[in-house]
This record gives C-alpha cells, sequence and structure tokens, in this order.
C-alpha cells in the first residue's frame, strides 16, 4: 500500500514538472530561439519559413538628431556700458571690464577700446576669464576733454585647447572725458 | 591751586562742547526765524547691462537650427526714455548672409536668418529693441534667431563670423 501511494506521488510530481516545463518554453519560446512556434497555416511547428530569423540589432534605436539640427543651447554673457567717463590728460584710468560668471567654464573674452568714427584703437586686453575683471587700463593716448562716440569689441574664445573664435560684439558707449 | 586747577578743567569742558557744533557737513542748524532745512539726498546709478549671444552655429546639413537665443538680461539699467538696440552683421554679407570658403576666397555659401518667422534680409539689421521701462525686469527682452543654409554644390570648409552690435539711444 506504501509503496503504491509512494510510486503515485512520484508519477503525479513527475508530470507536473513535465506540464510546467511545456508551458515555460511555450511562452518564452521567441525569445529563447528567435521565432514564432507557429506557422502561417496557424499550425504549431509547421515547419514553414516566415521571413528572415535575424534577432534585433542591439545599436539599434530611436533616431537621434545632429547638434546642428537641434536646438543649440547657452549663449555668451557680454557686459555693456552706455557711458564711460575718463579723466582728461591721462593714459591711466579706471575701468571694469569684467567677464561675467555665466562664461564659466565656456568663455574667454578679450575688450578692444576704439573711437566711433575713426577706428582708432586706444586699449586692446589679453584673455579675461569668467568671474574677473580687469580694472586698470593705460590708453595708447590721452584725449582731450569731451565726450566721445565709442565702441568696446568684445570677442570671445572658448576655453577649449584651440581657444577659437567665436561670434562678438560690438557695445556702443559714450567715452565721457572730464576735467579733474 | 585747587581753583586753577577746576577753572582749568571747567574751561576744558566748554571747549569739548563746542567741538560737536563745530562738526564740518555734520548737521545744519536750523535757527529762527527759519523753521526749515535742507537735506541732499544723492544716488549715481550707473547705466550697465549685459547681452547673451549665440556663440555659433554649426550647419551639418540645410535643416534649420533653431534655438538661438538673443537677449538682454535681467537687471539692466538704462536712461529713463532710450532704448537699447541690438543689430547683426557679417563682413560677408552681400545681398544674402554668406558662409566663406575657407580654402577659396571667391567660393560663397549662403545662409538665412530668421528672427522668430520673420527674414532678417539686410545686413545691419535690428533684431532686438528694448525700452528703458522694460529693461529691468526682463521681460520680453529676446528675440529667437533661426539659421538655414542653402544646399551646397562645391564642397568646402565654409564659415562666417557674426557681429551684434549694442547700442542705447
Amino acid at each position: 500500500m506504501e509503496k503504491h501511494t509512494r510510486r503515485t506521488i512520484i508519477t503525479t510530481v513527475v508530470i507536473c514538472l513535465f506540464l510546467f516545463g511545456g508551458a515555460l518554453v511555450a511562452t518564452n519560446y521567441e525569445k529563447w530561439f528567435g521565432a514564432s512556434p507557429v506557422g502561417p497555416s496557424g499550425r504549431i511547428g509547421s515547419g514553414e519559413s516566415t521571413g528572415t530569423t535575424l534577432p534585433i540589432d542591439p545599436d539599434a534605436g530611436e533616431y537621434v538628431t545632429t547638434q546642428s539640427a537641434q536646438e543649440s543651447n547657452g549663449g555668451i554673457s557680454i557686459p555693456g556700458w552706455a557711458k564711460i567717463s575718463i579723466p582728461a590728460g591721462e593714459k591711466d584710468i579706471s575701468v571694469d571690464f569684467p567677464n561675467p560668471e555665466k562664461n564659466a567654464g565656456k568663455y574667454y573674452l578679450s575688450f578692444e577700446l576704439r573711437l566711433k568714427d575713426s577706428g582708432e584703437v586706444l586699449y586692446k586686453s589679453g584673455l579675461v576669464p569668467p568671474g574677473q575683471t580687469i580694472q586698470k587700463i593705460s590708453l595708447s593716448r590721452t584725449l582731450n576733454e569731451g565726450t566721445y562716440k565709442a565702441v568696446i569689441h568684445v570677442q570671445p574664445y572658448k576655453m577649449d585647447e584651440n581657444r577659437t573664435s567665436t561670434n562678438n560684439a560690438d557695445m556702443e558707449t559714450d567715452l565721457v572725458v572730464y576735467r579733474k | 591751586m585747587k581753583k586753577a586747577i577746576s577753572l582749568t578743567l571747567a574751561l576744558v569742558l566748554l571747549c569739548a562742547l563746542a567741538v560737536p557744533a563745530m562738526a564740518a557737513g555734520a548737521n545744519t542748524a536750523i535757527s529762527s526765524p527759519a523753521t526749515s532745512g535742507v537735506m541732499d539726498i544723492t544716488f549715481d546709478v550707473a547705466s550697465t547691462y549685459e547681452v547673451s549671444i549665440p556663440d555659433d552655429v554649426a550647419f551639418s546639413d540645410t535643416t534649420e537650427v533653431t534655438g538661438n537665443i538673443v537677449s538682454l538680461n535681467s537687471g539692466a539699467l538704462i536712461d529713463f526714455g532710450e532704448t537699447l538696440t541690438v543689430t547683426i552683421s557679417s563682413l560677408n554679407f552681400e545681398t544674402t548672409y554668406r558662409m566663406k570658403d575657407n580654402d577659396n576666397a571667391s567660393n560663397y555659401l549662403s545662409y538665412t536668418i530668421k528672427k522668430g518667422d520673420t527674414a532678417v534680409s539686410t545686413n545691419n539689421a535690428e533684431i532686438l529693441s528694448v525700452a528703458a521701462a522694460d529693461a529691468y525686469a526682463g521681460s520680453s527682452n529676446s528675440a529667437e534667431l533661426k539659421f538655414q543654409a542653402a544646399q551646397p554644390t562645391i564642397s568646402g570648409d565654409y564659415a562666417d563670423i557674426l557681429t551684434f552690435t549694442v547700442a542705447v539711444a
């Protein structure tokens, strides 16, 4: 009796394992073997070819547009002055030519002060890192008392190996030369 | 002796009391019959501002490139009644904006610029204008530029540099 019971139990377990294994294979057949087990006729395992059996390429993905077609981001912050006052008859003067913090990690700026009408360059700076400023400059010559139309040409440079120049800005300003 | 010392100290105290009254510029006395005085209050606010310009545009095809923003950053201070304007120009401009072939100075490739959906068809064209009253708050102080290259027919390394001119008047 015990032998009979044991045999029954073992048989039942084996049958259950086969049934479970079969269900597992059926649900994962396509993932494991890359093809549906059902042929065009709807029959399982028809053996007829349905087309390529190539798997999905792992490198395939949504189209990623290039930088030029995407919206470009960022920008260069350029300071401006409606008026700059300097003393007459002096070459060494105080100014404030800053490179805004917003350009940190991205752009150096250089400044060139010139008279608008003649284009005469009064001062040209080197590179100013972001967050820093030039406060003392030496003009190429002194100026007489009066108001001059001037331009501060601001040239940004990328902070890359080549210090590539970018679009630039001409900041128009009034250079007010006063008698001390 | 004691009297002399007392007198001397009294004189010193009297002189000390007179010092505040002689301190230059500290106070203005309002002496009768006058019933009012004046006091100057001044604040010299310099006109300063910051403009953001796009750094560059790199074409790899003829697809329009958008999102290039020119803006007047908030906190700008401009004299009352004046307007800040930004214009755009190129040294290579000739009837259209053009990029020059770096390897062949006679060869150019045209490109177009739009401010929003409006074509910018002249050199030194105005692309942004902000009145003093609107400058500080920073609202409506920007313009989007869109660039599009023409179809190239000759291969080459084309480039152009744009200058943004900012003036307050």
